[in-house]
């Protein structure tokens, strides 16, 4: 059953064509990718999913069964979508605990926050205002604030920009408690081996299109993405070598 | 830190005032009962102001025009249609309240200095009306009170407006009985919801916050409490005129709050007093205040960046509290950039 579908999904600003009739699929309980390179269109299509930005005339979201093209983020929010941001965000002045409280306060289950500290690894850094922690720290303080509302279906994007080796483990710990627990996941995300290793299916977006869908494998092994998006990758392990 | 301990910080201002309150009273000077009135109502009216600004991000220049609406509207209820004043102020709080919801919904996408530009072309809209619209309001001659506006009486109860010394009861009782309402829906859910939007709208929407109906919520709750103060101040006055709530009076209101702190609540009554105050005590024409408003301000903003109550709170609670622990509240000035898409 998909949790998730996206028809015919345009966005245009200007003369600039962000998305152009995307479609696509996620199954519940799946962790899913969605890869490309910058400008592809990536986190436009978070926005029009989240409700941030309104898809044109013809476009249609369906979560969970229901339409809910057009749908308020809060409402979304509240019907178990949630999204994370590129830029990872808190509230000013507060500790990382009183974060993830205050996120708690907003869920209709009023979950621990003890407990979703413990299961992102932030308790070292609970009593430090959000701020002043380091960048990977606010990162997954986003995930736990996410984690907080109750998500059905859980959008990051780019969860793994900036983080060091050991907070790139523990996220992934943390994405696959989450989907352990009935969460689908879609991710967007730059670092090939963090999604590769993680998601059970990806898709390709260039200039707003779909360029293809599929497995990790058959994704790169995919001309077209190798010659738009992964070719760079590869020539920069070779530079490296 | 212990609860007592943050309650102690939290009254403190209200042993000054009330100490204040009592010695105004005691002196019987009417030069001081005056000063106090007017101190108590533009405290009320700035608290209102920080109540949208400093706790909910939203920017108001039009926190006068709202003020004068609440005095306009009381005075022609008791003029045209005989009202009591209680109800009469009452009426012109809820007008003020509908009014600024009107301008908030307008504005909704709105954040920041865009909403503060909007906001002061609604005042100056606000204040051209009340000019204009001389068949109603008399125009920029102004509207004198009619003789019931000085008193009212009810059962056992009689209040003499035009004693100075009654009217500041009524005064004291109202801006105490405002400041613990709204301290109260600090504390509640709205309170809330309200910092969240102000310290981030996107991130607070992602978590399920409807920032539209928390901005109409926060802002109708903050121009009834300007209408509030317009009324009293009308009542005071007897007489309301639009040049009473013109743009610069606005931004006078926004030094009130930014001054003695804004998100703090009880900052405003220190800002208000001070921007009262201190050019009585220097005895300076109204030209002259200006300026040293002024220096004030760039005073505060160098040397107190989160104001004077913000600032002192601050130093308490770091000698209250272990090296380490503890949280410092957040003012809308130190919010740091919004960006317009997530």
């Amino acid at each position: 059953m998909n949790v998730l579908e996206v028809e015919s999904l345009s966005l245009s600003f200007g003369g600039v064509q962000a998305l152009a009739d995307v479609s696509w699929q996620v199954k519940q309980g799946a962790i899913a990718g969605v890869i490309g390179p910058n400008g592809a269109g990536k986190t436009t299509l978070f926005n029009c999913v989240t409700g941030f930005l309104r898809p044109t005339r013809g476009s249609r979201v369906t979560y969970g069964g229901r339409d809910v093209t057009g749908w308020a983020t809060h409402r979304l929010a509240r019907a178990g979508l949630v999204r994370t941001f590129q830029h990872p965000k808190s509230f000013v002045g507060m500790t990382v605990r009183q974060n993830v409280v205050a996120s708690t306060r907003l869920a209709a289950n009023r979950p621990d926050a003890d407990a979703i500290l413990r299961a992102t690894e932030l308790e070292e850094f609970a009593e430090r205002r959000a701020v002043q922690c380091p960048y990977g720290v606010i990162r997954r303080l986003n995930l736990a604030m996410a984690m907080a509302i109750g998500p059905k279906l859980l959008m990051l994007d780019e969860p793994a920009a900036g983080l060091n080796d050991r907070e790139r483990l523990a996220l992934r710990r943390s994405i696959q408690m989450l989907r352990d627990a009935g969460c689908t996941i879609v991710l967007v995300e730059h670092d090939m081996s963090f999604v590769m290793s993680l998601v059970d299916e990806v898709m390709v977006l260039d200039a707003g299109r779909v360029l293809t869908v599929g497995s990790p494998d058959h994704v790169t092994s995919h001309p077209d993405v190798i010659r738009v998006y992964l070719g760079q990758f590869a020539h920069a392990q070779g530079q490296r070598t | 830190m212990m609860p007592n301990r943050r309650i102690a910080i939290a009254f403190a201002p209200w042993l000054a005032l009330a100490t204040l309150a009592v010695y105004v009273d005691l002196a019987g000077s009417d030069f001081l009962l005056h000063l106090a009135i007017v101190t108590a109502i533009y405290a009320t009216l700035a608290m209102s102001l920080d109540f949208a600004f400093g706790y909910t991000g939203l920017f108001s220049i039009a926190h006068a025009s709202l003020f004068g609406l609440g005095a306009y509207v009381a005075g022609l209820l008791i003029a045209e249609l005989g009202l009591p004043p209680p109800l009469a102020i009452l009426a012109g709080a809820l007008f003020a309240a509908l009014i600024g919801t009107i301008m908030v919904a307008l504005f909704s996408r709105m954040e920041g200095p865009y909403f503060a530009i909007g906001s002061f072309a609604f005042g100056e809209l606000v204040r051209i009306v009340l000019n204009e619209w001389r068949s109603l309001t008399h125009g920029p001659m102004g509207l004198v009170f009619p003789p019931q506006a000085g008193k009212f009486s009810f059962l056992w109860i009689e209040i003499n407006f035009r004693d100075k010394r009654e009217l500041f009861a009524v005064v004291a009782v109202l801006t105490a009985m405002v400041a613990g309402g709204l301290w109260l829906v600090l504390k509640s859910r709205l309170g809330g919801r309200m910092t969240y939007i102000r310290d981030d709208p996107n991130l607070a929407m992602s978590l399920g916050v409807n920032v539209f109906r928390t901005k109409l919520a926060s802002f109708a709750i903050s121009g009834f409490v300007a209408g509030l103060a317009g009324g009293l101040f009308g009542i005071y006055l007897q007489f309301v005129a639009p040049s009473l709530f013109s743009g610069l009076e606005s931004v006078r209101l926004v030094m009130m709050v930014v001054i003695g702190g804004a998100g703090t609540l009880f900052g405003p009554i220190v800002g208000a007093a001070l921007i009262v105050l201190l050019p009585q005590a220097l005895r300076m024409d109204p030209t002259d205040s200006l300026i040293i408003n002024g220096v004030i301000l760039v005073l505060v903003v160098l040397f107190f960046p989160r104001g004077i109550v913000g600032s002192a709170h601050d130093f308490i609670l770091r000698q209250l509290t272990p090296a380490g622990g503890g949280t410092i509240a957040p003012t809308a000035a130190a919010t740091p950039e919004r960006s317009g898409a997530p």
